[in-house]
Formats: C-alpha cells, sequence, structure tokens
C-alpha cells in the first residue's frame, strides 16, 4: 500500500519532448488507469515511473521516498508489459521466481512463495512448463503472478490485454479488478480503450501530447468532462459534436443556442459556469445516449433520418447525416422497427449537453 | 505429408537433380578416385579396392595430420566464437558511430585472403614487422622472434589470422541471434534486478546459445577446410606442425602425385565432417526442442 507523487514531470528523447510537466498523485490502493490515444505518451510515464526511462526533469515520489535517480529494481514497483516479457527459457516457476532469486532469497523460500501465488491463480499445474506451452490468458496470469511474487508497492500494468482476444480479454479485466480487490495495491494501468478505463479505474488520468487533460473519477469524466477531447475519448459510442450559435440566454442562466444539423432553436444548455457570449459560435457535445425516447416531454424533440442503423439487441444506433463529416449517432431503445432509411424521432435531454469553445474548452 | 506425392516429388525434382550434379558428382568421383591407383592427373589406372585406405590408415602422416587438423579447428573455434561474441555484444549496444563500426566489420571480413596474408606476413615478419617491436616495447619478448619459425607459434599465429578473418563473418551472425532478443526481457530482468552480468548470463546467453550452436558448426566446417591462409603463410611447415588435412590432401595430390591417396584421405575427411555435423545438427534441433 503506497502513494506516488508525481511533480513537473518532463521526458524529452533528443529534443522531442513527450511528456510535459506531468503532476500527479496517486493514493494508496487507487487503481488508476492512463488512458490516450497512440502516441500521447502514456507508455512512457508509465516507463518513466518504473523507471525504465529517465525522467529529463521534475520528480517521481514513492511513499515520499524520491526515487527519480533510482535504480527500476529498488524503487518497490513490478510491472506487467503489454508481450508479457516472460524468459521463455525458463518454466513459469522459474519466471515467477527469478526476481526472488535475485533478491537473494533461499530457494525453499522462493518455492513456497510461487506455489502460493500460483495457487491462488490458479497456475499450480502448470508450473513446470514452459510459456510456450501455455495459452495467452495462461501466460498473462504468468506475468501478473511474477508482478504479485515481488510484493510491491506499487504494480504497473503496460496495456496487459491487448494481446488477448476480446472474450479472454473481458474476463482477464474481470480477474484484475477483483486482484486489486483482494490485494488492495496501488495500481496503475495504462490502455488505449476506454472501456478498460472506464470499468477497472478509481481514477482516469486522459493524457494528449505528453500533457494531462483531466483527471477524475470515470463517471466524473463521462458526466463532467473539461473538454472536448475527453468528452470525446470517454463514452462509447463516441459523443456527437455539433456546430451550434449562442443565440441568447435564458433566466437561470442557461445558453439558449441554435443547432442547425438537428433543425433546433433555442435549446437551453446549461454552461459550466459564467456566461456564454451571445453571438458566439460553439460546439454542442451531445452523446448518443441522451438522445431519449419521444412522447416524455424531457427535452424538445428532433426527427432525424436514419441513413445507417446498427442493431445491438437491446440498443440500437442510428447514424444519420449520410453528407456530413460526422453523422450524428442516436440511440434508440425498444425500437425493433428501426431500419436505414426510417425516421427517429428522440427528444434531446439538454441537460447532459455540454458547450465547448473553438478551443475545444468546456464552457 | 498431404496431398499427391509424385506430384510433389515432381516438383522437387530438378532441385534435388541439380544439387546431386553438383554436389554428388564431385563426391562420387572422388570414392571412384580412392579406389583406383591413379598417380597424377590424366594418367591411367585399375581398381584397387581398398587399398589406398589400409595405406592412409596405417600412415603415421595421416594421423598427424588429422590430429593438428582437430587442435587448428578447435582452437579456431574457440578464438572465433570469442572474438565474435565480445564484437556482437559491443555492436549491439547503442553508441555514436555503431553504425559505422558495423560497417566496418564487414569490411574486414571482406578483403580477399591472399591481401589478408600478405599484410598479416608483413606485419608479423621479424624484420621491419611491426609486431616484433610492439611486443618488445610491452615487454612481453626480450628479442624479435619468427613467428613462423616453430610450429608451435606458426600454428599459433596462424590460428590468430584465421579467427581474424573469419570472426567478423560469426559476429554478424551471432549480432541477428541478439536482436532477435526481445528487449522488454531485458527490461523485466532490469526490474526483477538483475545486474548487466546476470542479465547476459541469465537472459543473453540461454538466449543464444541455439544460434552458438548453428554458428560452433558452421565455423568448425570452416575452419577444416580452410587452406589458403595456411599454405599461403606456412605451406604446412615447419616441420609439418601446421600440415592439416586438406594441406595434406594437396601435397600428396600435386606434389608426391599420388591423386588417388589424395582422393582417399578427402573422403575419409568427408565422412569424418559428416558424421560431426549430423551430431551437432541433431543435438541443437534436441536442445532447440526444449
Amino acid at each position: 500500500m503506497s502513494n506516488l507523487h508525481i511533480t513537473s514531470l518532463d521526458k524529452d528523447y533528443s529534443g522531442h519532448q513527450v511528456l510535459h510537466g506531468i503532476n500527479l498523485n496517486v493514493d494508496s490502493g487507487e487503481f488508476v488507469v492512463f488512458v490516450g490515444p497512440s502516441g500521447c505518451g502514456k507508455s512512457t510515464l508509465l516507463r518513466t515511473i518504473a523507471g525504465l526511462e529517465d525522467a529529463s526533469g521534475g520528480s517521481i515520489n514513492i511513499d515520499a521516498r524520491d526515487v527519480t535517480r533510482v535504480d527500476p529494481a529498488e524503487r518497490g514497483i513490478a510491472m506487467v508489459f503489454q508481450t508479457y516479457a516472460l524468459y521463455p527459457h525458463m518454466t513459469v516457476e522459474e519466471n515467477m521466481a527469478f526476481g526472488l532469486e535475485m533478491s537473494g532469497m533461499s530457494k525453499a523460500e522462493r518455492k513456497q512463495t510461487v506455489a502460493q501465488v500460483a495457487e491462488t491463480l490458479h497456475l499450480s499445474d502448470y508450473l513446470p512448463r514452459k510459456p510456450r506451452q501455455l495459452s495467452g490468458g495462461q501466460r498473462q496470469r504468468v506475468a501478473i503472478g511474477r508482478a504479485i511474487v515481488r510484493n510491491p508497492k506499487i504494480f504497473l500494468f503496460d496495456e496487459p490485454l491487448s494481446n488477448l482476444d476480446a472474450e479472454l480479454r473481458v474476463k482477464m479485466r474481470m480477474e484484475i479488478s477483483a486482484l486489486h480487490q483482494r490485494l488492495g495495491a496501488t495500481m496503475i494501468y495504462v490502455t488505449h480503450d476506454q472501456v478498460e478505463a472506464m470499468t477497472l479505474a478509481d481514477k482516469i488520468v486522459v493524457l494528449r501530447d505528453g500533457r494531462i487533460e483531466q483527471v477524475g473519477a470515470p463517471m466524473d469524466l463521462y458526466a463532467d468532462p473539461d473538454n472536448a477531447f475527453v468528452a470525446g475519448f470517454i463514452g462509447s459510442p463516441k459523443i456527437n459534436f455539433l456546430q451550434a450559435q449562442v443565440t441568447g440566454r435564458s433566466a437561470d442562466g442557461g445558453a439558449l443556442v441554435t443547432v442547425p444539423r438537428l433543425g433546433l432553436k433555442n435549446l437551453e444548455v446549461k454552461p459550466r459556469g459564467g456566461m456564454v457570449d451571445i453571438g458566439a459560435t460553439v460546439t454542442l457535445g451531445l452523446r448518443p445516449e441522451h438522445f431519449g425516447a419521444p412522447g416524455q416531454g424531457r427535452g424538445p424533440a428532433v426527427t432525424l433520418i436514419a441513413d445507417a442503423v446498427e442493431n445491438l439487441g437491446s440498443v440500437s444506433y442510428a447514424h444519420a447525416g449520410p453528407d456530413a463529416e460526422e453523422p450524428v449517432v442516436v440511440e434508440v431503445k425498444d425500437q425493433a422497427t428501426l431500419a436505414p432509411g426510417g425516421a427517429v424521432t428522440a427528444e434531446v435531454l439538454s441537460g447532459r449537453a455540454f458547450l465547448f469553445d473553438a478551443d475545444g474548452r468546456r464552457l | 505429408m498431404r496431398g499427391s506425392t509424385p506430384l510433389a516429388i515432381a516438383f522437387v525434382a530438378p532441385a534435388l537433380l541439380l544439387l546431386a550434379a553438383i554436389l554428388g558428382w564431385p563426391l562420387i568421383s572422388a570414392v571412384v578416385l580412392s579406389l583406383q591407383n591413379i598417380r597424377a592427373i590424366g594418367t591411367g589406372g585399375e581398381l584397387i579396392g581398398f587399398d589406398n585406405y589400409a595405406e592412409v590408415l596405417s600412415d603415421a602422416t595421416f594421423w598427424r595430420a588429422g590430429g593438428i587438423s582437430i587442435v587448428w579447428v578447435l582452437a579456431n573455434a574457440v578464438v572465433q566464437t570469442i572474438l565474435a561474441l565480445i564484437t556482437a555484444l559491443a555492436l549491439q549496444q547503442n553508441f555514436p558511430g555503431v553504425r559505422i563500426a558495423r560497417t566496418w566489420v564487414i569490411l574486414t571480413w571482406i578483403v580477399p585472403t591472399v591481401v589478408t596474408v600478405i599484410i598479416w606476413r608483413w606485419l608479423f615478419s621479424s624484420s621491419g614487422g611491426m609486431i616484433n617491436p610492439l611486443l618488445m616495447q610491452l615487454g612481453v619478448i626480450e628479442r624479435p622472434i619468427g613467428f613462423f619459425n616453430t610450429p608451435t607459434t606458426a600454428m599459433a599465429t596462424l590460428i590468430f589470422i584465421n579467427s581474424w578473418r573469419w570472426f567478423p563473418f560469426i559476429a554478424l551472425m551471432m549480432l541477428a541471434g541478439l536482436t532477435r532478443i526481445p528487449s522488454d526481457l531485458y527490461e523485466a530482468a532490469r526490474l526483477d534486478g538483475a545486474n548487466s552480468w546476470r542479465r547476459f548470463i541469465r537472459i543473453t546467453w540461454p538466449l543464444l546459445a541455439p544460434t552458438m550452436g548453428v554458428l560452433l558448426v558452421i565455423g568448425t566446417l570452416l575452419s577444416f577446410n580452410v587452406f589458403d591462409i595456411i599454405w599461403l603463410l606456412t605451406s604446412g611447415g615447419p616441420a609439418g606442425g601446421t600440415r592439416t588435412l586438406p594441406v595434406l590432401i594437396y601435397e600428396t595430390a600435386f606434389k608426391s602425385y599420388n591423386l588417388s591417396e589424395a582422393a582417399t584421405i578427402s573422403v575419409l575427411a568427408t565422412v569424418f565432417l559428416m558424421g560431426f555435423a549430423l551430431l551437432a545438427t541433431r543435438y541443437i534441433s534436441k536442445t532447440e526442442a526444449q
């Protein structure tokens, strides 16, 4: 159980800066997920915490001890790699015991420790096997087991599920979540998959171009994003971004906006704070699930033509607007008759909509 | 094997026939030659059975050359492998100019043997060579020595020159083997607390071993058949101290004019090498399967 404090962390590769002044606190026992598109610096940040990359500036503290220049093995961290990085010439048992052996633990003690961890991970039968004799999921568990036996202060996971098939990914996600519950350990997890981020994290760190865009609990990021990037990254299917014009203000401080794509005028949207300039061009962010069933009186109704339909069973997604660069996606529940070319009527739950300025900042 | 076997055979047949012609024909002619009593090229002879084999196998010169060949091969394998491993590990690092260094290593390998020999003969010569003064300055020797004057120094010098010629090739093959080891294994080992020596012993060495095994076989076969360097520098001397089997074969054929006996030695050497290659490849595939 340990905490982590990162202060003004910079990382550059021969002049090319990949991390810009990262400040982050991870509390003891927290499950933190770094998420962002490829090249956002999330893996570099994780590797810098591990000590596999040297920080160019700033500091990393684990339990109030400055480890910025400390050897990776001395930081009290363990890492699970995307490729698992199991030693192919060693058995499962030797793989798991390698770190203990390096730390000078006696053979008998190693055997006992590994056996205990293997038991909890259902790996006992596989201890004499070589990694290549295992399935993807088993290898993953060995990699996790190798981390657990070292009893680290912090677990680091670098996209650990990306090499698994979809079904196994869900299963391992649940296992990792259960593992976190059981060990109560501090874990940092890197992924580009926002579903993994949403389901696993106590706290999500959204990164873009080497900067932290927002830090918060999954539901906070979903319901209250700081900017269009975070709004676009969190949530599936992706949020709709629609051009809008501020035409006035309501009595209680809401902005009245015109949204041409939806054919709506004077849609009332609450900005996060302060006033929005009348006449300003803004972006309205409205999630597909915030189109409600018609006739409920929860917002103004719109009718769109569904050019394409994705039926998932319990819900369907109507894609409207073939000529637009980005179609408007509308979630439709309990409407089995939805077919391409058909009309979709829905209410806009404007209370859940966001406004962003031209730079993508939340208004 | 699935599908039509006759068709499969038809597809491989041309390649097999070509191989048979290129590899098989000389081997068969050597065997036929070894069963005759032809003395020089162009002269006739008759089949005499295994008389040549009895002759050769009872000849002390043959056994001595065989022994020298084994020493030669083992020493070259050891020296080459050590030089190559050090070089490959160095070239694997990221330092400024590593690309130039990698190219430079290939260059030493593509220098023609004759040029290599001339340069080294000059460097090792007791009058005007650079190595004698260097060793004297370092205090290793007191007065100039003739490197090619005694069997032991001549052998050692030849092994050094031959290894110098071949280690870049071995080093590049090892480098290829090294780059096949995923870098995240080293990162995992670093996190596990293994220092660079332990990473080498526990990760690099076991994972490089299959490559090393293949290279040892290749290196052995290459060294065994080396003729040019030895012939150009010592011609098998002094006192037959560097007369390996290829040198003996050449001398028997073109100095003693006993072509059939030379063919006999060749066949015996081939059998020995084939046996070695067979055992070695079997051992390698067994260790790789583990």
